[in-house]
């Protein structure tokens, strides 16, 4: 099994998560900036209880993939579960093909069309399945570079414009309060597909499995608590409702140099997006193989391809489906099937024993 | 070899993506420097485009940096985004927004509300949301006509004077982003900067008199329900500033035994505090300033213009708070923001109303000026 270092695991995890976190901002559910921290960190709390299960799971099971494990204690439960992430890697590689190229093509590249884009996304897709795990993580720690010094060069130039005063409590609350909170955990718990991605990073760890995991939580944490309390602080009321509020921020950032950062972001966001695709088709690939898909790589890439094409030609990027899954998929695909498979048989230690 | 091949398939596809295959020249772009709005005869408004236009004709470069490099394209339209593609025809190209410095809306404009007329520059991605926003006291048109002769463009100029302006506290930053967020507020509140066209008489040597025009900003606009309630005086302005904590240097002068003394002031730290005494709601500002004497000083006569000092931004704020709180009843100094932050409870059961919140507010400043030299 190939493997990589505890570091690598970081960058892939942030890298695959990033796509959304820089969507973070003050809630779309129309909670205070307050509340909104809040929720980020219960968020977290609650994620920090689904990256249990994988991490026992790769104890008890060292040197084992997830796919292994699970046809060890069954086939039929193999074949079921593969057929499981399969089908929810699929739906993240359209859904990301598809939002992606609306968003490039509509902020940047409006002359080209969105086929075109999901193509190109696809081919770098295609060599990222072949280079195999270590080179995407090695590819995902240069995204992740970029990223970090992109973040922090926004976040200090920005600084100096903060005002205090735009932390409001007061702000209308939703009337429901409490359920707004609730969804704004969920949603934000929802769109942690990376915790999925883990289950089948985990086992090629060389290292500090568990001190890598907890580390990119809290590294998750910092970055989602700053991007919310900073797009409050700067940008005040006009935060509120907006999309891509970091975005926005980077649009407003200037220093000595460089007046707009926007074009920045969006090349180093554009790096680590396809960065993303080629993770969500390389795991894709992982899983097919296990359903015994002839040539699971070329199939991870062509098919999700042609119903991002088909789909972005019908104009489907309103659709329910483009939008962020339901948390069951990142709760029950990231932690309560692992929790099922981690601990080792009773039945075959017995007759091993025996 | 099929690596190879995967690697020359990346690299053409990184080729897609970089869209190089249909960009535009940036000779091709009408960059907008300038954006001028004014109400049109025929009922809808008349944009004004201040676009960026090498003048180097002659020279041995593209611009050439003893004429203006600008030219302007003016439309009307029934919108402001209508009278920009009616911009965009003129121009036989699309406007590209992202280097817009000014939007400038004319004098005829100044009893239509503001949250209205920004609604196209709000969803507008192009537009830097630091942009400067203003009125003039003429037509906005008139505003970028002028040809100002430094730097490579005209509004380079523009920009110089409104930021020196600005950090000399004598007028309002006008920030998009900023007044976004005050006409956010109940009060639909704003403060802005008022530019004017000043002309002079040049003569050369053979007595030939020449007109010269610069730009100046004489004013500053108060805005409430997003209209222009009126104009502030220069100290008013100091006022809102040191209030508001927006002041960076200013330049007074003060009589000390008889004689007038230039003083420059910096601002320190300003610190609103909202609190509530005998059932009263207060706002206290602790102003803290350094004290710069222009001239060589004696320790008492220091002590004095430390005095003075203190008194004229006390002076000040009272004015700027008699003038926006009282006389035109606006929100200029972001009262409901402070209330919002510290007595979030006393906001919610008066939000309906807050007006009369602001009306009833005791307003206390205490200034402390340190001296530099």
């Amino acid at each position: 099994m190939k493997k990589i270092s505890p570091i690598q695991l970081i960058t892939l995890l942030f890298v695959t998560r990033a796509f959304l976190t820089t969507t973070y901002g003050v809630s779309q559910y129309k909670l205070n900036v307050v509340l909104s921290l809040l929720s980020a960190m219960v968020a977290i709390a609650l994620q920090l209880l689904l990256i249990i299960p994988p991490l026992v799971l790769t104890t008890n099971h060292p040197d084992k993939g997830f796919m292994r494990v699970v046809f060890e204690r069954s086939k039929t439960a193999g074949t079921i579960v593969s057929v499981v992430y399969s089908a929810f890697f699929f739906f993240e590689t359209v859904r990301l093909l598809g939002i992606f190229s609306y968003f490039l093509k509509n902020q940047f590249l409006d002359y080209l069309p969105a086929p075109v884009l999901i193509i190109a996304l696809s081919g770098v897709g295609l060599y990222g399945v072949k280079c195999g795990i270590q080179g995407l993580a090695r590819t995902a720690g240069v995204a992740v570079f970029l990223f970090v010094a992109m973040f922090f060069v926004i976040i200090f130039s920005v600084t100096g414009q903060m005002d205090i005063f735009n932390i409001q409590i007061a702000t209308p609350a939703p009337q429901n309060t409490a359920k707004a909170f609730f969804g704004d955990i969920m949603l934000k718990t929802a769109g942690s597909d990376e915790l999925v991605a883990l289950v089948f990073f985990l086992p090629h760890v060389r290292k500090n499995k568990a001190k890598a995991t907890f580390s990119y939580m809290g590294i998750k944490l910092f970055v989602t608590e700053t991007m919310i309390l900073y797009s409050a602080l700067i940008l005040g009321d006009y935060a509120t409702g907006l999309s891509q509020p970091f975005y926005t921020l980077s649009t407003y950032a200037k220093t000595s140099v460089i007046e707009r950062y926007d074009s920045i972001y969006m090349c180093i966001w554009t790096i680590g997006t396809v960065v993303k695709v080629a993770v969500l088709m390389f795991l894709l690939s992982k899983t097919l193989s296990c359903i015994r898909v002839k040539k699971p790589d070329l199939v991870a890439c062509a098919l999700p391809t042609l119903t991002a094409i088909i789909l972005a030609m019908l104009g489907m990027y309103d659709s329910p489906m483009f939008r962020v899954p339901s948390v069951v998929f990142a709760i029950g695909l990231g932690g309560a099937i692992p929790l099922i498979f981690a601990f080792r048989s009773r039945k075959k230690e017995e007759v091993s024993v025996g | 070899m099929g690596r190879f091949r995967l690697v020359i398939l990346a690299v053409l596809f990184s080729l897609t993506l970089s869209g190089c295959g249909s960009t535009t020249e940036i000779d091709q772009r009408a960059i907008v420097h300038a954006v001028g709005i004014d109400k049109s005869d025929e009922g809808g408004f008349e944009v004004s485009l201040q676009i960026f236009s090498p003048s180097g004709s002659g020279s041995d470069t593209p611009v050439d940096v003893s004429k203006s490099n600008t030219k302007v394209i003016s439309a009307v339209g029934k919108t402001i985004y209508d009278g920009m593609k009616n911009c965009e025809k003129l121009i036989g190209g699309e406007a590209f927004m992202g280097h817009n410095k000014f939007v400038v809306f004319g004098k005829s404009l100044y009893d239509e509300d503001m949250h209205k007329l920004l609604g196209w520059f709000r969803k507008e991605n192009e537009n830097y949301l630091g942009v400067t926003v203003g009125y003039c006291e003429g037509t906005a048109k008139e505003i970028l006509d002028v040809k100002l002769t430094e730097g490579v463009s005209a509004v380079e100029n523009m920009q110089l004077i409104h930021e020196y302006a600005v950090k000399n506290g004598s007028t309002a930053n006008g920030d998009l982003l900023i007044l976004f967020n005050d006409l956010a507020l109940t009060t639909k509140s704003g403060f802005l900067p008022v530019f004017s066209v000043k002309d002079k008489e040049k003569s050369d040597e053979g007595d030939n008199k020449e007109k010269e025009q610069y730009l100046e900003i004489k004013h500053t606009a108060v805005l409430k329900d997003g209209k222009v309630a009126g104009f502030l005086t220069a100290d008013e302005v100091a006022g809102v500033l040191w209030l508001s904590g927006e002041m960076d240097k200013n330049n007074i002068s003060v009589e000390h035994n008889g004689k007038k003394m230039d003083v420059e002031l910096e601002k320190k730290m300003v610190i609103p505090r909202v609190f509530e005494e005998n059932g009263k709601l207060i706002i206290n500002y602790s102003i803290t300033a350094e004290v710069r004497a222009v001239e060589e000083l004696s320790s008492d006569a220091k002590r004095h213009i430390c005095e003075l000092s203190q008194k004229k931004i006390l002076s000040d704020c009272e004015k700027a708070i008699k003038k926006t709180v009282d006389y035109y009843v606006t929100d200029v100094l972001r009262i409901e923001q402070l209330v919002k932050f510290y007595k979030p409870s006393i906001y919610k059961k008066y939000s309906e109303d807050f007006i009369k919140v602001i009306n009833g507010i005791e307003y206390r400043a205490d200034v402390v000026c340190k001296l530099s030299n």
